[in-house]
């Protein structure tokens, strides 16, 4: 099953420079020829905020659990953002560089790691971006515990891989998994914390929602950002276990479907 | 040389796995112009990615110490959502190449696309496609090209063109060439393969692999 090709680099550095090129080429589909692309990348979480923060006032709320609305707002729903956009975008990421493959370089894990490293890009300029934009406005805007918030968001990005990497293989026996993933995605926005917090939620129904990941993620990043807010609710042990699972399984799964993954 | 190391090769399929070699053990020499010969379906474009890395054996290994090319077919390889100058820097970057100007600029010459070069792969016609792969894979000094049924589109003038790169090019680097012309495998190649028995069959000379060609699968 080997095949050995007469190659002066490194195995390291053929990879970089397969990923270096993916990173361009992506870059030019996602964002298009014109600059007005990246304003795109800031206008959906912006779009978002300034939506659940106009309808939260004028219900007359100024703070959640103690935290200015924008910035609670602003903490749930990156992560979700980037939670979701990872999984779309690695499930299909062998599929739609299939024609690649026939250059021999191009190995099946080089798209997935192109994918993420644009979405965790994304992910962190968008954070800064905004943050900046509401310094600027006048809020407080360095976490309170800066080091465990990193934590929290690098915990999603190993959580939205490890899934991106175990459907990414699926999709490759089942045409249908995008779809699917898709109708599951839609209600967690609902489910995940993103416009309320846990202790708003009475005790008796969270066994019920305990089972969401990104949920304890959302809570965690609270907890970590704001002062005020500690969560009762929030478990790292759940969601650090099935980051680390995902990860080994996927990665598994990308060994032995590696033959299915090249042939066209 | 490329050594073929019990080789198999199958599809899965409705009835089972589906062989297209079975147990191969073969060198082929890569110190000439090798035809490969075979009729329809019977596993030369699987030979041409494999031993091109864009398919792998079921079993077996398949070892090289040259540099193959991808399988150059019609368009093979280009991205049809990408310009052709993005195609062109794609392959120099994959294949290592810091600075991809001078490729560009050769890829670009030789094509004669004019403007076209900058316009995506999908509106060209395949001639114009034919002439960007062509040119893609001269570009870099491979030691083996893998060339698919190239010989089949091209106005007299690209034909001329790209015969005569060819020839300059075959001094150091040599070609596994597909096709059904019969003509082009005796101008263009020294020894030949032939596919049957879900097995390859090694001729010195391109004639006798011909005439066994024609004894086993023309009626």
């Amino acid at each position: 099953m080997e095949r050995s090709l007469p190659e002066t680099r490194t195995p390291w550095q053929v990879l970089s420079d397969v990923v270096a090129a993916l990173f361009v080429r992506e870059l030019k589909t996602r964002f298009g020829a014109s600059k007005l692309g990246y304003f795109w990348m800031l206008a959906e979480p912006v779009a978002m905020v300034l939506v659940f923060s106009a309808m939260f006032t004028l219900l007359g709320r100024q703070v959640l659990v103690g935290a200015e609305i924008p910035l609670f707002l602003l903490t749930g729903i990156l992560p979700y953002l980037l939670f979701t956009k990872l999984i779309s975008s690695l499930t299909t990421a062998v599929q739609s560089n299939k024609a690649l493959f026939v250059y021999s370089q191009v190995t099946p894990i080089a798209p997935i790691i192109t994918r993420f490293l644009i979405e965790v890009a994304v992910f962190s300029l968008t954070y800064v971006a905004l943050l900046l934009i509401l310094m600027w406005a006048g809020f407080q805007v360095v976490p309170s515990d800066p080091l465990f918030f990193i934590a929290v968001n690098c915990l999603v990005m190993a959580l939205g891989l490890g899934f991106g990497l175990v459907l990414c293989a699926a999709q490759e026996h089942w045409q249908d998994v995008g779809k699917l993933v898709g109708i599951i995605m839609q209600p967690m926005f609902f489910l995940s914390g993103i416009f309320y917090a846990m202790s708003m939620i009475p005790k008796q129904y969270w066994y019920l929602m305990q089972w969401n990941p990104l949920l304890h993620l959302n809570e965690l990043s609270r907890s970590a950002f704001f002062q005020s807010y500690s969560s009762e609710f929030a478990n790292w042990v759940f969601p650090l276990f099935l980051a680390l699972i995902l990860n080994v399984v996927g990665l598994m799964l990308f060994r032995i479907n590696r033959d299915k993954f090249i042939a066209s | 040389m490329i050594r073929f190391n019990n080789v198999s090769k199958y599809y899965p399929s409705r009835s089972g796995r589906q062989f297209v070699f079975r147990d191969v053990c073969l060198d082929i020499p890569t110190d000439r112009n090798i035809g490969l010969l075979g009729p329809n379906g019977v596993g030369k474009s699987t030979f041409m990615k494999m031993v091109g890395g864009a398919d792998r054996p079921s079993r077996g290994t398949i070892t090289v110490d040259q540099k193959i090319s991808w399988p150059i077919g019609l368009g093979g390889g280009l991205q049809g959502s990408m310009t052709a100058r993005e195609n062109v820097r794609f392959v120099a970057r994959i294949n290592g190449y810091k600075d991809s100007k001078p490729i560009e600029k050769f890829v670009d010459e030789f094509a004669e696309i004019g403007k076209y070069f900058d316009e995506p792969i999908k509106t060209y016609s395949s001639g114009m496609r034919a002439r960007v792969g062509f040119g893609l894979s001269f570009a870099f000094d491979f030691g083996v090209l893998l060339m698919d049924e190239v010989g089949a589109v091209g106005d007299q003038n690209f034909k001329k063109k790209s015969a005569k790169l060819l020839r300059e090019k075959t001094s150091s680097s040599k070609v596994i060439l597909v096709s059904h012309s019969i003509s082009q495998h005796q101008k263009l190649c020294e020894s030949g393969l032939v596919i049957k028995n879900q097995s390859l069959f090694f001729y010195d000379q391109i004639g006798d692999a011909i005439n066994d060609y024609e004894r086993t699968y023309v009626k």
